[in-house]
């Protein structure tokens, strides 16, 4: 390194370099407080994510040399009728009902919780709602799955009770969709409704009070005042459930494989079944690229989001 | 309920009050919608803690109201079956968190009190890691471990998911270790104490708090993952207790519904101990996971 350092014309440049040399040598340790983390991040973020846009433009089955095909991967992502044609119109439905799901029932249970005098009564019900966070992914699904069972399950026997004919829920592609939505009634998300509350929570006393001696009822001032007040937290909570909508597929790989008849088929399941199932590592590639720009665009969304809501320090 | 209102205000003795729209509903009322509410949320538990207290035969009578008696010994059944696979869940939690929070608490404390050359390019690299989503990386991720021969072991559990929490982790600890003044470290520096030293008796003790936050939700996480697991470990015998559910049909001899019911239940309860133990830590980071993401 003295040896480029001197090699450089101008006194001031040289300087410069030596400097750095010199700051490298002081801070050597700092270097080496990282290295855990960016070995990790190398081999296990950096490189995938550099393999995964490599790998959508070439035939590979992940482990011997790929041939480079060129665009054909996406384009059989964007004709196949299975991962475009059902599978983005399911993730999209899905999608959709996630903005409704997690913009109106947690906020309307935080709305109600905020409403309520009593602090014992308050804890109580925001623990009650929050508890639930607590159960597994995979036990909630295997136990959704038994209350949809078409035989004993329960929604069944309730519509039996109710004397109305039954459903093949799961069973049957017009109802297997329908069942991955209507999975967790009433849709009360725990952390959707602790941020929420925590949003209403931060609005000034006065301003309500000053609302009250105007005689805004109590659905005028949640309309009017705290609705708009809180519209970056719907709107934050809104793009991280989509987005992570856009990446789920445990129903998919635990229970309905996609089916019946592909009416619950998303792009990550066909992503997984094309490398774990078809050995066809480019196509999963590819799916998994076009899932990385629709979130990268939300992302985007969310951190100018981010920016206009939160002040950030400047270091 | 506005017309008694109307009827105080126009009485001649009274002071007329302001004029109320809609009066807020008692805590009663809000307290019976809420209690419904929480109910309707809570009928999948109550259906899963009834169903893993019945036998077969008290299936077949009454699948979903509760029968006496309890059998209590499904319990019994599901954990002896369930116990190796929380033995191998609690190697992945512990195995995960110790090397994520290392490399993360050093990484962070350079990042924050360090101005070493290349410290933002290095920021930077963390940063853009958040616009990197899992689903994008999962498949090249697991094709490197199983290059690797990480597959079917311990640490292709282990290094991927730490690898995958790094990002959140550093960004939050940064910012922590930033707004320790200065001081404290000049005030250890004259007394002679090393680089190393400050980190462990000033820093650390300092950020316990947000440790406490960061390893609560990492051990949830960890704990609750199953698609890297499915994906990585050929081997069922090594999978961690949430895989373990999926086994409990074949491995519970007769056929004993209600035992494999009683084995969600254990499974879901290390997490129940963890919120019962921190349930301050455990909605402070899943609040402001949300918020910082």
């Amino acid at each position: 390194m003295g040896a480029v350092a001197e090699s450089r014309p101008s006194t001031e440049s040289r300087s410069k370099w030596q400097e750095l040399v010199r700051n490298v040598r002081r801070y050597w340790y700092c270097y080496l407080m990282m290295s855990g983390t960016f070995a990790l991040l190398l081999a296990f973020a950096y490189y995938p994510a550099f393999s995964a846009f490599y790998h959508s433009f070439t035939n590979w089955d992940g482990f011997r040399q790929p041939d480079w095909v060129g665009i054909r991967n996406y384009q059989e992502v964007f004709t196949s009728e299975e991962i475009f044609g059902k599978g983005f119109r399911n993730m999209f439905i899905l999608a959709a009902w996630q903005i409704f799901r997690s913009s109106v029932f947690p906020l309307l249970g935080a709305a109600l919780l905020y409403r309520v005098k009593s602090e014992k009564t308050a804890y109580f019900f925001r623990l009650l709602f929050v508890l639930p966070i607590v159960i597994p992914g995979l036990v909630g699904i295997l136990v959704w799955r038994q209350l949809y069972d078409p035989n004993v399950g329960l929604f069944n026997e309730i519509l039996v009770g109710l004397g109305l004919t039954r459903l093949a829920w799961l069973n049957s592609p017009d109802t297997a969709l329908f069942s991955l939505i209507f999975m967790g009634f009433p849709w009360i998300d725990g952390v959707g409704l602790l941020i929420y509350l925590a949003g209403f929570l931060a609005i000034p006393l006065e301003i309500i009070e000053a609302a009250i001696m105007d005689g805004a009822g109590t659905v005028r001032r949640f309309f009017s005042m705290e609705l708009p007040l809180i519209i970056p937290q719907i709107r934050l909570i809104v793009i991280l459930n989509v987005i992570g909508s856009f990446q789920n597929f445990g129903w998919q790989l635990l229970v309905t494989r996609g089916g019946p008849a592909g009416s619950t088929t998303v792009p990550a399941w066909s992503m997984y079944k094309a490398a774990m199932n078809e050995g066809r590592y480019g196509v999963a590639s590819a799916i998994g690229v076009v899932l990385f720009i629709l979130i990268f665009a939300l992302t985007l969304i969310n951190q100018a989001a981010i920016r206009s809501d939160i002040e950030y320090e400047a270091h | 309920m506005s017309t008694t209102d109307m009827t105080h205000a126009t009485s001649p003795q009274r002071i007329p009050q302001p004029r109320r729209r809609l009066r807020i509903p008692g805590d009663w009322v809000l307290s019976a919608i809420l209690g419904l509410l929480g109910f309707l949320t809570f009928v999948p538990v109550l259906m899963l803690l009834q169903l893993s207290l019945k036998s077969q035969q008290q299936m077949a009578d009454s699948m979903w109201l509760p029968t006496t008696p309890f059998r209590w010994v499904n319990y019994v059944k599901a954990s002896r079956v369930m116990g190796p696979y929380m033995i191998n869940s609690a190697v992945f939690v512990l195995g995960t968190v110790t090397v994520s929070i290392v490399c993360s608490v050093f990484t962070a404390f350079a990042l924050a009190r360090y101005p070493f050359p290349g410290r933002e390019f290095f920021f930077m690299a963390i940063l853009g890691l958040m616009m990197i989503p899992g689903i994008l990386t999962l498949i090249p991720r697991f094709v490197v471990v199983v290059n690797m021969n990480l597959n079917n072991t311990y640490p292709g559990i282990w290094l991927p998911m730490a690898a995958g929490n790094q990002a959140f982790q550093i960004i939050v600890l940064r910012t922590f270790f930033a707004s320790i003044p200065e001081e404290m470290f000049e005030a250890g520096r004259l007394d002679g104490a090393s680089e190393g030293r400050m980190l462990r008796t000033i820093a650390l003790p300092l950020a316990t708090p947000i440790l406490t936050t960061l390893i609560v939700l990492q051990i949830n996480g960890v704990y609750s993952e199953f698609i890297w697991p499915i994906m990585v470990l050929s081997d069922p015998t090594r999978y961690p207790a949430i895989l373990g559910v999926l086994r409990l049909g074949e491995l519970i001899t007769q056929r004993d519904p209600g035992a494999q019911y009683a084995g969600y239940v254990i499974a879901g309860l290390p997490l129940l101990a963890l919120f019962a133990l921190s349930s301050r830590a455990f909605i402070r980071g899943l609040t402001s996971g949300a918020i910082k993401m």
